[in-house]
C-alpha cells in the first residue's frame, strides 16, 4: 500500500509539469468566457445556462483527460521504458498499476475542482441561488471520468493508444446512450435488439445515471436513495472493471 | 546465486509470420561475487534473458532460480537487485533529486538516509550539480549516471546492468568501469551485457558468450585466453639501444634462454602470446 502512494504521489508530479495541467487553465479560461457568452445570448434563463455550459465544459474536459491520460498512462511507460525502473524495485505490478490510476485520478480532480468552482462562481455571481445537487454532479461527474479512465487504461492494455482512445470515446457513447435507446418504440418491438440492449445495459457501464446535470438544471432535488443506489452501482462496476484490468496487466509481456 | 536453466524463448510478431527463437535452451549460473560480462552481438538474445530474469518478459520454457540468499518473496528478491537497463528512460518532468527520491522510496530506504545516499552517489557520480534540474535537461550520459545511482542505493546484493557503458564518453566509461570493480571487490554480484569485448576483458573474471540464443561458452576469461593461446614466449632483449624481439616456444624456452645469458644479451621481458579476449570471440563465431 505505502509503494501504491509512492508511485501515486510521484505520477501525479509528474504530470503536474506536463502540458495536462495547462490544459486545465486553458479550459478554465474557455469555461468563463463560454458561459458569459452564452449567459449574453441566453433570453429568460441566463443563470441556469450559465451553468448548463459551466458543468457541461467541466464534463467535456474530464472525459477529455480521462480518455487521452488513461490511454497513454501505460503504453507511454512501455515505449520509454520508464517502466523498467519501476517494476525493477520491490513493488507487484498491481500495486504499480493502482499508484498510477490513483495519481491520475487525481489530476482529474483538481480539474474537477477547478472548474466546477469556476462554474459554480459564475453561477452565483450571475444571481444564482447554490444548491447541493450541483456538487454531487460535480462529483458524479469526476467518477464518470474517472471509470473512462480505466476503460482506457483496459483498451491500451489490448491495442494500441489510438484504438483505444477510439474504444473509449464509443463505450462513453454507447453508456449514454443504452439507457434512453431502450425506451424506444423499436427495441420494444424487436426481440433481438431488445435483448442486445439488455446485455449491453448489465455489461456496459451506464453513464446517464451518473449524469445529474438534468436533475440539477430541470428538477433541483434528487433523492438520497437515488444517489446511493447510483454510487453502489458505480462502486461495483468500478470494483470488477479494475479485477479486470489488473488481471491483464499483470500476465502481460512487457517485451 | 541465480540460475538459469533451459531457458528458452520464441517471439512471433504476426500469426502468419514464422517463429523465431531468441533464446534457445540457455543455462549458466551467477555465482556470488562473480564479476560477470554477458557478451553477445546486437539481437543475440541478452536484453531477451535480462527481461526474463526480471520478469517483464516469461519465457517459453525453462526456469530462473533464485538463490534462498536473496530472499524467499518476489519483494525480497527484486530488493536484493539493482537493475538499469539498457538506457535509462527516466521520467523527464521529475528532477534527479526527486527521481532518486522516487525509487530510494520504492525500496523503504527512511528519508534521512536516502538524504545522505543520494549526496554520496551523486558526488561520486559527478552529476551532485544538475540535481535539482529537471532531467529532461540532462545528457544521456547524465541520465545513465542517474539511472546507475538509482541501481545501487539501496546496495543491492546483485548489479544486473543492461549495456551500461552504451552512450557514455571515454571519461564515463572509465568512472563506471572502476565503480564496478570497487563495487564487486566489496562483494556486490555484478552480471553485465556488453557487445564491446575489451570492457568485459578489462574488468571481468568471468564471461558468458551467447550467440543467435544460444550459449556459447561460460567460464572464467583466464582458462579461455589460456585454452585459446599457442605455446609461444616473446623474448625481449636488450640489443644496443634497441629492444628486439624473438618467439620461442615452450619446448625451446630453457634452451634458448640459457643460450642468450650465456651470450650476456640483457633480457628484458619474456611474456606468453595470449590472444585477446576478442580475437577468440571472433574466432568461436567464426
Amino acid at each position: 500500500m505505502k509503494n501504491t502512494l509512492i508511485v501515486s504521489k510521484f505520477t501525479f508530479i509528474e504530470v503536474y509539469r506536463s502540458k495536462v495541467m495547462m490544459s486545465i487553465v486553458f479550459m478554465a479560461l474557455a469555461l468563463v468566457l463560454i458561459t458569459y457568452i452564452a449567459s449574453e445570448f441566453a433570453y429568460g434563463a441566463p443563470v441556469k445556462v450559465a451553468l448548463d455550459f459551466g458543468l457541461g465544459v467541466m464534463t467535456l474536459s474530464n472525459f477529455g483527460m480521462a480518455i487521452f491520460i488513461g490511454s497513454t498512462l501505460l503504453t507511454k511507460e512501455v515505449e520509454q521504458r520508464t517502466l523498467y525502473m519501476i517494476l525493477s524495485k520491490p513493488i507487484s505490478r498491481t500495486n504499480f498499476l493502482c499508484g498510477k490510476v490513483i495519481g491520475l485520478s487525481s489530476v482529474l480532480a483538481i480539474n474537477t475542482i477547478v472548474l466546477s468552482g469556476l462554474a459554480i462562481g459564475i453561477y452565483l455571481f450571475l444571481g444564482g441561488k447554490f444548491q447541493s445537487l450541483i456538487l454531487w454532479a460535480s462529483f458524479f461527474t469526476f467518477l464518470e471520468a474517472f471509470l473512462l479512465l480505466l476503460f482506457a487504461v483496459l483498451f491500451s492494455l489490448i491495442t494500441n493508444t489510438a484504438m483505444a482512445v477510439i474504444y473509449s470515446i464509443i463505450i462513453l457513447i454507447i453508456g449514454h446512450s443504452l439507457n434512453e435507446t431502450s425506451k424506444l418504440i423499436f427495441a420494444k418491438m424487436n426481440v433481438y435488439f431488445n435483448n442486445a440492449v439488455k446485455v449491453g445495459n448489465i455489461l456496459l457501464p451506464n453513464f446517464y445515471k451518473l449524469n445529474l446535470k438534468d436533475f440539477v438544471l430541470y428538477q433541483q432535488t434528487v433523492s438520497t436513495d437515488y444517489l446511493y443506489n447510483v454510487f453502489i452501482y458505480y462502486i461495483l462496476y468500478f470494483t470488477a472493471l479494475s479485477i479486470i484490468v489488473v488481471q491483464i496487466f499483470k500476465n502481460k509481456n512487457l517485451d | 546465486m541465480i540460475e538459469f536453466k533451459n531457458i528458452s524463448k520464441s517471439f512471433q510478431y504476426n500469426f502468419w509470420d514464422k517463429k523465431f527463437k531468441a533464446l534457445d535452451n540457455v543455462s549458466f549460473n551467477i555465482n556470488e561475487g562473480e564479476l560477470v560480462g554477458f557478451l553477445g552481438a546486437n539481437g543475440a538474445g541478452k536484453t531477451t534473458l535480462i527481461k526474463i530474469l526480471m520478469e517483464f518478459s516469461r519465457q517459453d520454457s525453462g526456469d530462473v532460480i533464485f538463490s534462498r540468499t536473496m530472499g524467499n518473496t518476489p519483494e525480497k528478491i527484486k530488493s536484493s537487485i539493482g537493475y538499469l537497463p539498457e538506457k535509462a528512460y527516466l521520467y523527464q518532468h521529475l528532477t534527479g533529486k526527486e527521481f532518486l527520491e522516487y525509487t530510494g522510496a520504492l525500496y523503504g530506504i527512511p528519508k534521512n538516509e536516502l538524504k545522505e545516499l543520494i549526496a554520496k552517489w551523486t558526488d561520486r557520480m559527478a552529476i551532485g550539480y544538475a540535481i535539482d534540474r529537471r532531467i529532461h535537461g540532462y545528457s544521456k550520459g547524465m541520465q545513465q549516471r542517474l539511472g546507475f545511482i538509482s541501481s545501487l542505493i539501496h546496495r543491492p546484493k546483485v548489479l544486473i546492468l543492461d549495456e551500461p557503458l552504451s552512450g557514455l564518453d571515454p571519461l564515463g566509461r572509465r568512472d563506471f568501469k572502476n565503480i564496478l570493480k570497487e563495487l564487486n571487490n566489496e562483494g556486490i554480484t555484478i552480471f553485465f551485457s556488453s557487445h564491446i569485448v575489451p570492457d568485459v576483458e578489462e574488468i571481468c573474471n568471468k564471461v558468458i558468450f551467447i550467440e543467435k540464443g544460444k550459449l556459447i561458452y561460460e567460464g572464467s576469461i583466464d582458462e579461455l585466453v589460456i585454452k585459446n593461446s599457442n605455446d609461444l614466449y616473446s623474448v625481449k632483449y636488450l640489443s644496443g639501444e634497441k629492444i628486439e624481439t624473438i618467439q620461442v616456444n615452450e619446448a625451446d624456452k630453457r634452451e634458448v634462454l640459457t643460450e642468450m645469458l650465456k651470450n650476456g644479451l640483457n633480457i628484458v621481458e619474456i611474456e606468453k602470446e595470449k590472444p585477446r579476449l576478442e580475437e577468440i570471440i571472433y574466432k568461436i563465431k567464426s
